[in-house]
């Protein structure tokens, strides 16, 4: 939406005559010599491609956040059946079965998840059964949103990951509160373990759509 | 006893759902943020109706709404949170704008200025209550004043209120300042004045009425409904046909946090359609991309940087530019290093200079305990911030804080000595140095008799020729590409000399154009002293030969400024032919910087028509660097020889474009306005003012910024 404004400001306002001028403003005049080309050390290659993955000692994932880029994440520790994923700046992610139960480091985090399938997965349920998810947030705080959930079966597709193309069943869930007008429709890509390679969740009404891939399944 | 303890549990009860109550707060967490928004006119309210509601501090609001007779274009801004401001053009479609020989078939426009204040908050028994002045400095068409008290419960957000002026006019009940005042009974008649003067006697005098409303949210829908009582009495204001009910109703749609539509039925007959678009410039909600992962020397590495400085040099050059930072010049000594810097990519200077620190302090062997971050703008050196090696990898890794870091750190200026003229590494630059740039550009002529709108369409390109250090050529041409400027015909009645009003010759003659040609030299001779010297072109109106010297103490929160400038006045076609005007101008600045970024300027010297006098400039600078500032001149000529206005006035806002990108970007979106073009208290437009260059960069600004460092 800032975009519209910024077209706007730009149609209505970029200027240079004497009704509306802009030399009161302080234009920002900022030089800068670029010298030099010589490489001896440098960086590490931030694109996400299978030699990077397979460098890297630890499992990851694929994550992508709205429109954002997608980016890596590294599974920092395992806690029971708690997966805690790290990204290079700074956003923690807490999974168990491939669903996201907590955040750390975006604007609005899932502080605490509550579910009826504390000891089973949610994925095991039957085709078109409904429960209730309660989510916690952090800023603003907010206790226990019950969000209605229900789930459909949509057999198998071929996904294509970075390790190659996959045949995985599929999963959606629609989650809805209705006080607040919120639903959105939530997918996981499985295999016949029940692992999850692929998901698109939502979180929260105040989070875009994250798109985790799995690009090195944790040992 | 047992009732006692009864009285306590009910009471811990009680306080324990408030704060619970208090705590959770699911509205925030609705699909559609629906709130109060703008009125007809453009600042917060009903419709007609002002209200005590503001928007967040920072915030910007484009606002259109049109009925018949009366349409509203608007700019509102929210410079604190107690203030809104509103510049807005009011076309009124059943009235001409003059005889029709001098402004064809022209409607009606008046321009109108809006200020409103809060004096108190809401709080959980008392309402808001705000004072407000509508289209004060105008032609006074609309001129109403309100003091207005908004108390919120639930969804429903009501609205009470006295009217005077415009908003009084259906005079229900009797003038209470009548008590304090006679004057206050009644109401002198400023609609035949010249326009651009206060009218302060007739405020909040004459005919009163109470006014109010009420604003139901279904946030859930994104709906907002609207009902008030409307006392603006229109038919009183000749131009409007007759009020058939008092009672407007509106509904608004909010499509989101930043854009609402909404219609009304009004006074019984008339329908209005309006939309708004809103931004909110406190804080860069945009994530950017953060520093990129630095690999660390290993041992055979560092101790080959040790043996050939020159492998830590290129090295460093190397991840740098991929940070879109360049190095300048480097040092690397026993203990410390020194890297002067410059980038255009970033808009504040402590960001760059962090993520230097942090591929320095990667690339640097163990023996190196401090990092000097050298910051430049052109061939300027604006400031060093010396930054404890240890200190700096411990904030960086989380271990430690960055305000453990501010106090263990140094901020400093040398600005007479750079680095770049000592170093051991000075990469080789090539002179001439060529840079362009090119984009589509509008220039525009508001409200004038021909149309409501001028404007045109030109390819703009901009040069810069680096001859030397410190000295520069800047070219600016513009190609037409398309414009309707061949309908001017209101030359200047000015009796002074003409150096702004004959904009029209200017731009009808000057489609394709050389905005400005001109040579200049910039340098610091001395400590916290800068100078710049022009000669050309220097801009569409005025050539000419001159210069600027400020004192910016480094430490200090004050500036000071002399400019003067020999100029002639440029042909209408604005290539390379002079007109026979010149004159002298000149003049002494002082800037504060004081703190939450109120940044007052006091110029006072000599102007373009050669009139004498003084300017006063306000702004506000928020972190972010959106800026939303006013002006006004004042002069020692006649309000006879101003001519319509009285006096110069005006405001300008600014926006820096890293708020709207996933990246960052030194660039500005900038516009002023002054709602009249004239010769009064004109200043000559100078290229690269000094404190434009160096008002960002003193050890206020520095620590403002210096959360970035890490970032």
């Amino acid at each position: 939406m800032k975009g519209i404004i910024l077209i706007f400001s730009f149609l209505i306002f970029t200027v240079s005559c004497a009704s509306i001028d802009t030399s009161r403003i302080a234009p920002g005049y900022i030089q800068a010599f670029k010298a030099m080309k010589n490489v001896i050390v440098g960086y590490e290659d931030q694109l996400i491609t299978k030699d990077l993955v397979k460098n890297i000692p630890y499992a990851s994932s694929s994550m992508k956040i709205g429109r954002g880029p997608a980016g890596l994440i590294i599974l920092e520790s395992i806690n029971s059946d708690q997966f805690t994923w790290v990204s290079a700046d700074g956003v923690f992610l807490v999974t168990r079965n491939g669903r996201i139960i907590k955040t750390a480091g975006l604007n609005n985090n899932l502080t605490e998840f509550n579910s009826p399938f504390r000891k089973t997965s949610f994925l095991n349920q039957a085709d078109g059964s409904s429960y209730s998810y309660y989510f916690s947030y952090d800023v603003p705080y907010l206790r226990n949103l019950e969000v209605k959930a229900k789930t459909y079966k949509k057999g198998e597709v071929k996904v294509e990951l970075l390790g190659g193309e996959r045949l995985l069943t599929l999963i959606e869930e629609e989650i809805s509160n209705d006080f607040i007008g919120w639903s959105a429709v939530n997918k996981f890509w499985l295999d016949e373990e029940g692992f999850v390679w692929k998901s698109e969740q939502h979180i929260s009404p105040k989070v875009p759509k994250i798109v985790l891939e799995v690009t090195k399944k944790p040992s | 006893m047992t009732s006692i303890v009864r009285s306590y549990a009910l009471a811990c009860f009680i306080c324990l759902s408030f704060s619970q109550a208090s705590f959770s707060n699911i509205e925030e967490y609705f699909r559609y943020s629906v709130s109060p928004d703008a009125s007809n006119y453009g600042n917060t309210g009903l419709l007609e109706t002002p209200t005590a509601r503001f928007m967040e501090e920072a915030s910007l609001r484009f606002n259109f709404s049109s009925s018949f007779p009366n349409e509203y274009t608007s700019l509102t801004a929210s410079p604190f949170r107690w203030l809104e401001a509103t510049y807005r053009y009011a076309e009124i479609k059943n009235q001409k704008y003059g005889p029709s020989g001098y402004s064809g078939n022209q409607s009606l426009k008046d321009k109108g200025f809006d200020i409103k204040v809060r004096l108190k908050e809401e709080s959980f028994y008392l309402p808001a209550v705000a004072l407000g002045l509508r289209d004060i400095a105008g032609s006074g068409d609309f001129a109403s004043e309100y003091l207005v008290a908004s108390k919120r419960y639930k969804n429903l957000d009501m609205t009470i209120g006295l009217g005077w002026g415009k908003l009084g006019t259906s005079n229900s009940i009797a003038n209470p300042l009548e008590a304090i005042d006679k004057r206050f009974l009644d109401r002198a008649d400023i609609t035949s004045g010249r326009g651009g003067e206060f009218s302060y006697s007739s405020w909040f005098s004459g005919n009163t009425s109470i006014i109010g409303g009420f604003e139901y949210y279904l946030p859930k829908s994104g709906l907002k409904f609207t009902l008030e009582y409307d006392t603006s009495d229109p038919d009183f204001y000749e131009y409007v046909p007759k009020v058939e009910s008092r009672f407007n109703l509106g509904v608004s749609y909010h499509l989101s946090d930043s854009l609402n539509v909404s219609a009304a039925f009004e006074r019984g007959d008339q329908f209005r359609v309006s939309f708004n678009l809103k931004g909110n410039f406190l804080k860069d909600t945009i994530k950017k991309p953060a520093p990129k992962n630095v690999v660390r020397l290993n041992q055979d590495q560092l101790k080959r940087v040790k043996k050939n400085n020159q492998i830590f040099y290129s090295s460093l050059n190397k991840s740098l530019r991929d940070e879109s930072i360049y190095i300048q010049a480097a040092t690397l000594s026993e203990s410390e290093v020194d890297v002067a810097i410059a980038s255009s990519k970033y808009y504040s200077l402590t960001r760059p200079a962090g993520r230097t620190a942090r591929i320095a302090s990667a690339l640097s062997p163990d023996n190196i305990d401090t990092i000097n971050i050298h910051s430049m703008n052109g061939d300027i050196e604006v400031a060093i911030i010396s930054l404890n090696r240890k200190e700096f990898d411990s904030a960086d890794d989380k271990t430690g804080s960055w305000s453990e870091l501010l106090n263990k750190s140094d901020v400093f200026s040398n600005n007479s000595n750079p680095l770049y003229k000592t170093a051991a590494f000075q990469p080789t630059v090539y002179f001439p140095e060529f840079e362009w740039g090119m984009s589509p550009a509008l220039n525009h002529q508001i409200g004038g008799p021909e149309g409501f709108y001028l404007g045109q369409l030109f390819w703009r390109i901009d040069t810069s020729l680096k001859l030397r250090r410190n000295l520069s050529l800047f070219t600016s041409f513009g190609l037409n590409v398309y414009d309707t400027f061949d309908d001017f015909s209101n030359p200047s009645q000015s009796t002074i000399p003409h150096v702004r009003s004959d904009i029209q010759y200017y731009l009808e003659e000057g489609k394709n154009h050389i905005e400005r040609m001109q040579l200049q030299y910039m340098a610091s001779p001395w400590e916290d002293v800068f100078v710049r010297a022009d000669l050309g072109l220097l801009e569409n109106m005025f050539a000419g030969v001159g210069g600027e010297i400020l004192y910016r103490p480094f430490n200090k929160r004050v500036a000071f400024g002399l400019s003067a400038h020999r100029v002639r006045q440029r042909d209408y076609d604005q290539r390379f032919s002079l007109r026979d005007y010149e004159t002298t101008t000149g003049h002494a600045s002082i800037y504060f910087d004081l703190p939450s970024g109120i940044q007052p300027k006091i110029i006072m010297g000599k102007y373009l028509a050669g009139d004498k006098g003084i300017t006063l400039d306000l702004s506000r600078r928020f972190e972010t660097g959106f800026t939303v500032g006013v002006f006004a001149s004042k002069t020692n000529l006649s309000i006879e020889e101003f001519g319509e206005g009285s006096f110069d006035k005006g405001f300008y806002i600014s926006v820096p474009t890293k708020l709207f990108y996933g990246d960052y970007s030194s660039g500005m979106i900038s516009f002023g306005l002054h709602p009249l073009t004239k010769d009064g208290a004109a200043l000559l437009r100078q290229h690269n003012p000094l404190f434009g260059i160096l008002g960002d960069t003193d050890r206020a600004s520095i620590s403002r910024d210096w959360l970035y460092l890490l970032d």
